[in-house]
């Protein structure tokens, strides 16, 4: 009976708790965070303005480390274009191999320096990884999970720097710009 | 597809059923949301983080927190049905034997079993409580269930299989969580709050109860195995700099009517009801601290907790303390990813004295000490690694113990991967082996021939039983496409110094305080070896965005041998079914409405010729409103009473037979 009287006392503590909380109920609800991942790294090879490329050459994304997508990368992208071009999906390997994908996700198992090595070689292709600290390394735009929500940040000064343009829409969607 | 869609949501739409916000299963639709919809999406599970499935080169199994809410089962064994390669058998209604890879049995001691690193089995005979354990369903991150012999970074006992259930950090568990669940044999309920306390810092605290009704006897009447438990807890995680830390705390109580009918020595030939109930209360109090790298990785950890608890059934019982301290750094060194650790663990004991497993001495303390490190070597950029691994281990009752294991990882394409592995595992003499006292057969004078006195057939503990031994080698394939993933794993177990009951010497004479008395000594020994051999497959289709098919199916035997016959001479190989199964269909008819329905099978084992069994579940979920949800339980729905398994100690078997449940579900 006192467990009975304990759990009682929790009840009417988290309800009377609750009632002063805000609520936020998700729209959808994903069991990990890669379908997620694919669908930002689709929405920005769309809200990026590419320099101009050979007419039809389809918008490479590449994965750099473990490819934890499963699949769910190439049908995010499935059918789909970034400024009427075709994306495709690509795993690589190497740095070498990442030089001519236009967004380069650096998944775990990239080496550290990868952002910076990347913006070493020169503009035209965005990076994205996962932070924190993905900024700190040399990133353009960085993916953080907060409370189970997937958020991102980008440094507008590095991207303008590798000759990209990155749309208002996509900039007022983060939660941080450095300028 | 569509009407078949149709006509399986005209087939829910009678009853009511749950779902909270709509899974998403397919990353087309995800990639039509702008930005602000995609940074409301809820993410359940960030597991794979660590390890992605398809490079995980072991048989292991992770069961995501929404995963379990979608079982739908109401205890944490009854949720391992649903885990690939597991043999679960419902005893009665607080007993269950879970085991993996043959070997079962109600105090069966080769799996290690943790929630959140602590360990829930117990040194008294190796095994777990499994009325024991209980959580808030929506406070579960996952449940990771790897078979075989753990390797290097898992603690003692890791010898068929580990088993970890994790909660989830407490910044996402904020807000009111509460769970009601009333139905035929059990009435739950359970509720959370979660806050924050300044910047980096957040906590919940919970509470939970459960009641279940008895079951009925397979002879008929009441089985007498009604019980209920309570438990509350706090958990609070937060960030000083870059370190991260986590402290909780858990109480619970725990208290049923159980009977065992058990020969005694002062009632010869007249087995005598002990029904004073099972009774149980405990806590503990852990601590962590760890020290994540850049990438998410964490690169340094130390776990400390302290465990105190006291549990009584029917024939036996302990009060037990436990002490444990361990320290792991990982890190990565070129083409090298490494582990070190190591940990130190002190536990004593004190059994109950008036019960009739007794023990010599009452009280025992042990310490165990161990040194763990492994390295995973690549070989060819993400496509070949191996994977070297030794643990070193010090136990204060059985001495020293060397457990390497190797693994070749080959991951030939991107979605797929194969390995290869080899381990040494030991299981240590638990205090059954060391010191029991258990008179286990007790005979009216006469019955050995005319003019014989009461006999006794008397279990003794031994101090020289040496740790089981193991060997384990294992090959296994898993292939991941977009819609559907699939794997397969053999392995095969040589064991040596398996623990046996054996008659010791001729029966002596003696006299106690009832009379004279012909006492038939049985021994623990070593002198048991055995071979398991098998086959375990998993696969999942996903049929539509909202439809998927999930099963799984395990083929295995043991084969026993032994230079001394004894109790358990083929106990293991009579209790180990040969094939178990399940298939779960999985829908979605509406954006609200989930309806699952799952088959499952065991073929018959030669222990007390349990027959086989096909049983049919059914859980229909809907949402009517956001942050609520209705569940219909649907438990056994074929089955009108089986014995699905029976206990060690008692003769009697319980009837498991259909249940259904109601389950509502509000959070905020």
């Amino acid at each position: 009976m006192r467990g009975l009287r304990i759990i009682a006392g929790f009840l009417l503590a988290a309800l009377a708790g609750a009632s002063a909380q805000e609520s936020g109920s998700p729209l959808r609800r994903v069991d990990r965070p890669e379908p997620v991942i694919a669908a930002y790294l689709v929405n920005f090879a769309r809200h990026v303005v590419w320099p101009p490329g050979p007419d039809d050459a389809p918008l490479r994304l590449a994965v750099f480390g473990s490819d934890t997508f499963e699949g769910t990368l190439s049908q995010a992208a499935a059918g789909r274009t970034a400024g009427g071009r075709p994306i495709e999906v690509q795993l690589v390997g190497s740095l070498e191999e990442a030089l001519s994908a236009h967004v380069v996700f650096l998944a775990p198992g990239a080496p550290e320096d990868a952002p910076a090595a990347l913006a070493r070689h020169g503009g035209g292709r965005l990076t994205v990884g996962l932070g924190p600290g993905f900024l700190d390394r040399g990133g353009m735009v960085e993916l953080v999970l907060r409370e189970g929500r997937m958020t991102f940040a980008v440094d507008l000064r590095r991207a303008e720097a590798a000759g990209l343009a990155i749309s208002a829409r996509m900039l007022t969607a983060a939660v941080e710009v450095r300028r | 597809m569509t009407g078949w869609r149709r006509a399986f949501a005209g087939g829910c739409a009678a009853v009511l059923g749950c779902a909270s916000p709509p899974m998403v299963r397919a990353a087309e639709d995800l990639a039509d949301l702008d930005f602000e919809a995609l940074a409301q999406v809820e993410i359940t599970s960030v597991s794979r983080w660590a390890e992605p499935a398809v490079k995980v080169a072991a048989a292991a199994t992770v069961l995501t927190g929404a995963e379990i809410v979608r079982l739908g089962r109401r205890t944490l064994p009854d949720t391992l049905r649903f885990v690939p390669g597991l043999f679960v058998g419902q005893i009665n209604q607080r007993d269950w034997a879970v085991s993996a890879r043959g070997f079962a049995a109600q105090f069966q001691n080769k799996l290690l079993v943790l929630a959140d690193g602590r360990p829930l089995y117990t040194p008294l005979f190796g095994g777990v409580f499994w009325d024991v354990p209980a959580f808030v369903l929506g406070d579960l991150d996952r449940i990771e269930v790897v078979r075989g012999p753990g390797g290097a970074a898992w603690g003692a006992n890791a010898v068929n299989g580990v088993i970890d259930v994790v909660t989830l950090p407490a910044d996402r568990t904020q807000g009111a969580w509460v769970q009601a669940t009333v139905g035929t044999n059990h009435r739950g309920g359970a509720v959370r709050y979660g806050g924050r306390l300044g910047e980096n810092g957040a906590w919940r605290v919970y509470a939970l109860g459960d009641d279940f009704s008895a079951t009925r006897a397979a002879a008929g009447g009441d089985f007498g195995d009604a019980w209920h438990r309570h438990r509350v807890g706090f958990r609070w995680d937060g960030q000083v700099g870059g370190d991260r830390w986590m402290w909780q705390a858990e109480w619970f109580d725990h208290r049923g009517d159980s009977r065992l009918l058990t020969p005694t020595r002062a009632a010869a030939g007249q087995p005598v009801l002990f029904d004073r109930g099972t009774r149980g209360h405990g806590g503990h109090l852990l601590g962590r601290w760890s020290r994540p790298r850049g990438t998410g990785e964490e690169a340094s950890k130390v776990q400390v907790f302290a465990d105190r608890g006291r549990y009584r059934q029917p024939q036996g019982g302990e009060r037990r303390d436990t002490f444990d301290v361990e320290a792991q750094h990982a890190g990565r060194t070129g083409a090298h990813r490494w582990l070190v650790g190591g940990g130190w663990r002190w536990s004593r004991d004190n059994t109950e004295r008036d019960l009739p497993v007794r023990f010599d001495p009452p009280g025992a303390t042990t310490t165990i000490a161990n040194l763990f490190g492994q390295d995973t070597w690549t070989l060819h950029r993400d496509r070949l690694d191996v994977t070297i691994g030794l643990k070193l281990e010090e136990n204060s009752r059985a001495g020293f113990e060397a457990q390497p294991h190797v693994r070749l990882r080959w991951q030939p394409v991107a979605d797929t991967v194969a390995w290869l592995s080899a381990g040494r595992a030991v299981r240590n003499p638990t205090r059954f082996e060391n010191d029991i006292l258990y008179d286990s057969l007790v005979q009216p004078a006469g019955a050995l021939g005319a003019g014989t006195p009461v006999s006794v057939v008397r279990w003794i503990g031994e101090d020289n039983v040496r740790p089981e031994q193991l060997w384990a080698y294992e090959v296994g394939v898993r292939r991941t496409g977009a819609r559907w993933s699939a794997e397969a794993v053999s392995f095969v177990h040589d064991y040596r110094r398996l623990s046996d009951i054996v008659p010791a010497t001729a029966p002596v004479l003696v006299q106690d305080e009832f009379g004279p008395l012909l006492l038939v000594p049985y021994r623990y020994t070593d002198t048991l070896s055995g071979q398991s051999y098998g086959l375990e497959s998993a696969a999942r289709f996903d049929l539509a965005a909202t439809a998927a098919v999930r099963g799984g199916y395990t083929f295995g035997r043991v084969v026993q041998s032994t230079r001394v016959p004894g109790i358990n001479e083929d106990f293991f190989e009579r209790t180990t079914p040969r094939q178990i199964a399940f298939v779960r269909l999985e829908t979605q008819p509406r954006r609200n409405v989930e309806c699952d329905v799952a088959v499952r099978s065991v073929t018959r084992s030669r222990w007390a010729q349990t027959p086989g069994y096909v049983a049919l579940d059914l859980r229909v979920a809907w949402s009517p409103l956001p942050g609520w949800s209705v569940e219909a339980l649907g438990e056994n729905l074929t089955d009108a009473g089986r014995t699905e398994f029976l206990g060690g100690a008692d003769p009697r078997s319980a009837a498991i037979r259909r249940t259904v449940h109601l389950r509502v579900t509000w959070e905020r």
